[in-house]
């Protein structure tokens, strides 16, 4: 399913895991959520931190998208599928993207084209009945999104009190401004001081870096070579802010 | 507005505006909106970036939208992008100590959002007023139509039931087309007829199917 993405084995585990639990809630949304915070080990946190990404955005973009792969290929038939996506009359805009990414498999694309060929003609039954033109609201995955969000920041809440941890997070990239904001919300005393400090030196970081790109761009200093770090500055300082 | 806009001069520019993007595939209305939003976010790259009322409003936004925040580093310019986000960063620097998770969130909606928003009103007011113009209709008829929030927001401006109804049936026609494309690729993939080739529209059919549900992206 997978092949091509050149997956390391406990990233295979983790994401078919991540894909489970998203099924899961899927299924019964209101399941165990005691169980839930287990799931993501304190090593696959540790690891996920070695990623140059949020480690809360990994969890949720590739659980999603993994969620939805699988079920345009094996849950076609399954209603707590389809009929949340028939209610919603499709997936919102910026899900609608990780169709558009399961797309470009030709097994999932015949799925798609099953789900989307139904959810026309109830938009055309709806204009037909005269019931006036339905809009594409209250989307599924937003919602799974939110649940697989509050676990993801969860996990990195209720781990985040030992030294070994701290220490790889302070070496990391950390997690980006909507997630820190949500951790922040779930954290007091040493642990919510220790994730401020860390997110200041990390901005300290980046605006070092920011204003090197800068400073490079001037005539003057054209001819200094740029690092890895200063050259990509500008698209990590959004993706800080806004996740993607 | 409508009195400036039956002007011979409001008509030329906006209402040929969205007779050239009926040609183009996908909704006109998208594609006029995208072409905004490049627009405003390359003038703003080029010329306003240094301009402090616009880097007070990006503070108080903390920025884009993520839609828009993508587009802006996709714009070619990373300079001007450096430049925004080391200001919004700086402000950000200056109230994580202070603790407060509400001051972290954007005070604003995206600058870009809001002039999307301000362009829509115009072009689907625009649709609506000229939907009985001859050449309009024929640009309409002749094209993929409209995606189905622009045309809920259209038919929620049209007054005369006639025309209202008129744009529907149209729509539908449109939407058997798309339905009977998404039916033939699926009757293409069995076993029996792998050997028929697939036309482009078939191939295309499950994209253009999201495009009318949600629209295309900015």
């Amino acid at each position: 399913m997978r092949a091509g993405n050149r997956l390391s084995g406990w990233e295979e585990r983790l994401i078919d895991g991540l894909i489970g639990l998203v099924s899961r809630l899927a299924k019964e949304p209101d399941g165990d959520k005691k169980e839930r915070t287990k799931f993501v080990g304190y090593q696959d946190l540790l690891k996920l931190l070695e990623k140059p990404e949020c480690p809360a955005c990994f969890i949720v973009r590739r659980s999603l998208q993994g969620f939805l792969s699988v079920a345009f290929m094996e849950e076609l038939t399954v209603p707590e599928f389809r009929e949340p996506l028939r209610a919603s009359f499709g997936c919102c805009k910026q899900h609608s993207e990780y169709v558009r990414v399961a797309l470009r498999n030709r097994l999932r694309k015949m799925g798609i084209a099953i789900v989307y060929e139904d959810l026309l003609a109830l938009v055309q039954a709806n204009m037909q009945a005269k019931n006036g033109l339905p809009i594409v609201s209250g989307c599924p995955l937003c919602r799974l999104q939110e649940d697989v969000e509050a676990y993801a920041v969860q996990v990195i809440a209720d781990y985040c009190n030992g030294a070994e941890f701290q220490n790889h997070y302070e070496a990391s990239s950390g997690v980006c401004l909507p997630h820190l904001r949500k951790v922040l919300r779930l954290l007091q005393g040493d642990a919510r001081k220790f994730f401020i400090e860390s997110h200041l030196t990390k901005l300290e970081t980046q605006l070092g870096h920011l204003q090197e790109f800068i400073r490079k761009h001037d005539y003057r200093f054209t001819h200094e070579k740029m690092t890895e770090e200063e050259k990509t500055s500008p698209r990590s300082a959004v993706r800080f802010v806004v996740r993607y | 507005m409508r009195s400036a806009r039956s002007s011979q001069q409001e008509k030329s520019s906006v209402y040929f505006h969205l007779l050239e993007a009926f040609k183009v595939k996908g909704c006109a209305v998208c594609v006029l909106l995208a072409k905004a939003v490049q627009s405003y976010l390359a003038n703003l790259l080029y010329e306003n970036v240094n301009d402090v009322n616009v880097r007070l409003r990006l503070r108080q936004s903390l920025g884009f939208c993520r839609d828009h925040a993508s587009a802006l580093t996709n714009s070619g310019d990373p300079l001007g992008v450096a430049i925004i986000y080391q200001d919004i960063l700086q402000d950000i620097h200056g109230k994580l100590p202070k603790s407060n998770t509400e001051a972290l969130s954007p005070g604003l909606e995206c600058p870009a959002c809001t002039y999307r928003r301000q362009f829509e009103c115009m072009y689907i007011e625009l649709l609506a007023d000229y939907l009985h113009d001859g050449e309009l209709q024929r640009a309409l008829h002749a094209s993929d139509g409209l995606c189905l929030n622009h045309l809920s927001q259209v038919v929620d401006h049209v007054h005369e039931d006639g025309v209202k109804n008129e744009l529907l049936s149209l729509h539908e026609r449109k939407l058997d087309i798309s339905r009977k494309n998404l039916t033939e690729f699926l009757r293409k993939q069995e076993i029996q007829f792998r050997n028929e080739i697939v036309s482009s529209e078939e191939e295309a059919s499950c994209e253009r199917a999201i495009d009318f549900l949600v629209g295309k992206n900015d």
